[in-house]
């Protein structure tokens, strides 16, 4: 199970620093990138964020492309519908499909690179929380932004409890699998339907399970979520300062640059 | 010194199957007792009755010559000194990471953050799971997991420890 995304921020060099930097960078990234009129600043913010997650954060560079692939697949789609349906004005490129005209106008193709760009800023700043800040340290995070303590409860039940289903999920489908559940398609139904439905009983079991073990420990309704103190160094400190120094001004310059 | 003492248990579950019946136990302090028998004797049905879980249909268990009451106020007095270990794992680690799951009885407990603290590190050297603390314990082997939930019960102070 070395496939989720979680797995790779617990290794992450990055994990251990402060989370409340990384979430500014990655917020003030998303805020700027949505924000600009000209594609340069969200292409500049992509670079960054990318350069952080693979040179600091020692993700591979090839699965790092990989899962940029996945949301930058629909990105496309969205952007060539742009590109070809709106704007108006002279026109950039025409052709004939099928007997149907096609054209891409100037401004159509300038909204298409901006949203292009603010998709793949975004994408790049979420993955940069992801790949760095596993699960385990935002519940500190949730905790001192004073959301109510029984949602907090909630999500670290919810959080420990998609690992322990998932395991029993995996293990049923292998249980079904060598005894030829899954050796045709009929078969493969009537087993995935077995599964869900086990699955749904498991829950409703594990939490009677879980209730028993909760109160064999003393459970008074209170959870405690410890946070370790991490300190935000010099060198941090300073490079997110020359990162959101360099992305506001960039944004400032390039208000009204336009580039087709 | 008796901690705890049954005198002819009896438990019936509501689908009509005597798990216990007659059973006079006396457990004392520093024995270590096992108990061996076939499949759906009834050796789970006493540890969830010498826990507190369960309520005898006849007579009563005793903690240090005190019957159990059923309010949860001395249930969680009781459940200071008797752990509980299940044979699934996963059924009784529920935190999101092993040192807040040690962390989670003392905290209960009302200890200090300090004390909780050290307590946890303590149990933590004990089985050797220091290294692992941070770890999610999904990330954790089967035999790694066993450590963690014997750990609580040093975390605790735990004084007799039944395991399922």
């Amino acid at each position: 199970m070395n496939n989720i995304l979680d797995d790779y921020a617990l290794m992450s060099p990055l994990r251990h620093r402060n989370n409340w930097s990384k979430l500014v960078i990655v917020f003030f990234g998303l805020i700027i990138g949505v924000s600009c009129t000209s594609p340069i600043t969200p292409v500049f913010i992509a670079l960054c964020m990318s350069f952080t997650t693979i040179a600091f954060g020692r993700v591979s560079p090839i699965l790092y492309f990989k899962l940029l692939l996945a949301p930058m697949s629909f990105a496309a789609a969205g952007v060539l519908i742009i590109a070809f349906f709106s704007g108006s004005g002279q026109d950039l490129l025409s052709f004939k499909l099928i007997g149907y005209p096609l054209s891409i106008k100037a401004d159509g193709l300038e909204l298409a690179l901006l949203v292009l760009s603010r998709s793949i800023s975004g994408i790049c700043c979420l993955y940069f929380l992801a790949l760095t800040t596993p699960m385990i340290e935002l519940f500190a995070v949730f905790k001192a932004s004073r959301l109510p303590e029984s949602l907090i409860e909630l999500t670290m039940l919810i959080y420990r409890y998609i690992f322990v289903f998932l395991e029993i999920a995996l293990s049923i489908m292998y249980a079904q699998t060598i005894r030829l559940g899954y050796s045709n398609f009929r078969r493969s139904i009537k087993s995935i339907g077995m599964l869900t439905s086990t699955l749904f009983i498991r829950s409703l079991e594990q939490g009677d399970k879980l209730f028993l073990a909760m109160n064999f420990r003393c459970y008074n309704g209170k959870m405690t979520v410890f946070e370790v103190h991490k300190p935000i160094k010099t060198i941090e400190l300073l490079l997110t300062s020359i990162y959101l120094l360099s992305t506001i001004s960039l944004f400032y310059f390039t208000k009204n640059i336009s580039i087709v | 010194m008796i901690i705890l003492e049954t005198r002819n248990l009896k438990y019936t579950y509501s689908d009509g199957t005597v798990a216990c019946k007659a059973l006079n136990i006396e457990i004392k302090q520093g024995k270590k007792i096992a108990f061996i028998g076939q499949n759906g004797s009834g050796k789970s049905t006493l540890f969830l009755l010498m826990n507190g879980t369960l309520k005898p249909d006849e007579s009563e268990v005793r903690f240090h010559g005190i019957t159990f009451k059923y309010d949860s106020k001395s249930l969680r007095e009781i459940r200071k000194s008797i752990g509980i270990v299940f044979q699934n794992s996963d059924d009784q680690i529920f935190a999101p990471t092993v040192y807040q799951d040690i962390a989670f009885g003392p905290a209960n407990m009302g200890y200090s953050k300090e004390r909780v603290e050290v307590c946890v590190k303590h149990s933590l050297e004990q089985v050797g799971l220091f290294q692992l603390q941070d770890k999610p314990p999904h990330h954790l082997s089967g035999g790694q997991k066993k450590k963690n939930r014997n750990c609580w019960d040093y975390g605790n102070g735990t004084k007799s420890n039944h395991f399922g």
